[in-house]
């Protein structure tokens, strides 16, 4: 017990206190991403199937998951669960920031709509939620196949559609354009730009990462916690190497959060504005779905222009 | 004198039925060539027409024994789907036709573009017992657009199968 207080005491008396305080970070957001769990029952709203689309040729790719590995809640384990009942003191802290965090985490409505469905949430529906995590965060984004005809006419009427609806040009090449629109414009811009020609394919994905989001925001505010207690603990060290030791972590801490609010952003940026991207050329056979069915009459293959206007 | 006269006449009348059926007969159809095209004398394997004008507007005709049987509507839709879906070709517009024999067919309009530049492709189907009739015109859209009338009354002229050479055309639906 004498070695234990000797040792508190010394020089590296502040460096526990840092470790309990990086080890109730880690708690603290695995907690969190659980209490998410518990108000979002785990079950992120998924958008109405296909067959719900408005255009026979639409199919919805749907992303209900959303979240990349590195950012799914972690299931609370035996020993996480053990640490969290033995340690008190700043721990306990974060522990009450977990309720704080149970707050945040806003049960998800049901029922989120894509873009085209007559019974479902609409992009418009969702503008107002970007700001924060009260609602389902949709990210919307359409590919768009269109028949190759005068092309380059059809790519400049687009660009003018979007700058139109306050949306703008994220990328244009010979035979592809893609753009970013408000998210309460998205049914309808996609609505103008395929009516400029003849469409082929389209392809409309609705991902929620409501969940992700939340987690992170969660995530963060313990963070935050982390940092401003470290803060306090470099105030009050006394020696050189703990303030080093203190002010190397800091700095840890402080990039994570930088990370955090920087996805947090993106996520906000993709859910506010949605992407649109229009093809001029037909779906690549290698993309289309397996069981298409081979027609077997070869003079349909030679039908076309290269064919009838070779002379020789 | 007047034997050898008669023999003569018979070989002569003779080979031109002969040289009528190698010819004008052989084809399952009949086209007139628009003023201003030029008629190819060798096709290209698959093709029982083909003529162009200096515009570079090139009309052709295939016939295609209709093994196995499908009706017009599905015939035309298969080569709409085909084009639009595969080769990427923008539909302009459809609309019924009749051949010079009254046999009726479907006319499509594509657009594509080659290069940066926009062409028009017209595909007109006639469906008989015995074939498929594909008669196809292609060109810039600029050109397709200034010799368009041409292009319609060939088509308008088209016969499907001549029941003879000598007698009037006859629909074989």
């Amino acid at each position: 017990m004498s070695q234990h207080t000797h040792r508190f005491s010394g020089k590296n008396r502040l460096i526990p206190w840092v470790g309990l305080v990086l080890l109730a970070s880690l708690l603290g957001g695995c907690a969190s991403s659980k209490s998410y769990g518990m108000a979002g029952g785990g079950s992120a709203p998924r958008p109405t199937s296909a067959a719900s689309m408005h255009n026979e040729r639409e199919s919805v790719e749907t992303d209900a998951d959303g979240k990349p590995n590195d950012e799914k809640p972690k299931t609370p384990d035996a020993p996480e669960a053990n640490i969290n009942a033995n340690f008190g003191g700043v721990f306990a802290q974060v522990r009450g920031d977990k309720k704080a965090a149970t707050k945040l985490a806003v049960p998800v409505p049901k029922g989120p709509k894509t873009p085209g469905s007559t019974t479902s949430t609409t992009p418009v529906e969702q503008k107002d939620t970007t700001k924060s995590t009260a609602g389902p965060l949709l990210i919307y984004q359409a590919e768009v196949n269109m028949a190759v005809f005068e092309v380059t006419k059809q790519i400049n009427a687009v660009e003018k559609i979007a700058r139109e609806m306050h949306g703008f040009l994220a990328k244009r090449t010979d035979n592809s354009i893609t753009f970013r629109i408000p998210v309460a414009r998205f049914d309808e811009a996609l609505k103008k730009v395929t009516s400029l020609g003849d469409e082929l394919h389209r392809d409309v994905s609705v991902k929620d990462v409501s969940e992700q989001y939340s987690d992170l925001e969660i995530r963060l505010k313990n963070a935050m916690q982390v940092r401003d207690r470290l803060a306090e603990l470099l105030k009050r060290a006394d020696k050189v190497k703990d303030a080093l030791e203190i002010q190397r972590e800091l700095a840890n801490v402080t990039e994570q959060i930088e990370r955090m609010e920087g996805k947090m952003r993106f996520l906000r940026d993709r859910a506010s504005f949605s992407t649109i991207t229009i093809h001029f050329e037909p779906k690549r056979i290698e993309s289309r779905p397996a069981m298409q069915m081979q027609i077997p009459f070869a003079w349909l293959g030679q039908l076309g222009l290269q064919r009838l206007l070779n002379l020789h | 004198m007047i034997y050898r006269n008669w023999r003569n006449a018979f070989v002569v009348a003779g080979m031109l039925l002969v040289g009528g059926m190698v010819s004008g007969c052989s084809k399952p159809f009949a086209i007139q060539t628009p003023s201003g095209f030029i008629e190819l004398n060798d096709q290209e394997p698959g093709y029982d027409y083909r003529s162009f004008n200096d515009n570079s507007v090139v009309l052709s005709v295939k016939a295609i024994k209709h093994d196995p049987k499908g009706d017009l509507s599905s015939w035309s839709k298969l080569i709409e789907k085909k084009l639009k879906n595969e080769k990427g070709y923008a539909v302009l517009d459809r609309s019924d036709v009749q051949s010079a024999n009254g046999v009726p067919g479907k006319q499509m309009r594509f657009g594509q573009d080659m290069g940066k530049v926009p062409y028009i492709y017209m595909v007109t189907v006639f469906v008989t017992k015995d074939y498929i009739y594909l008669l196809e015109a292609g060109g810039t859209k600029e050109q397709m657009t200034a010799d368009m009338a041409s292009v319609e009354g060939a088509v308008r002229s088209f016969q499907t199968k001549l029941t003879s050479c000598n007698s009037s055309p006859q629909p074989t639906l």
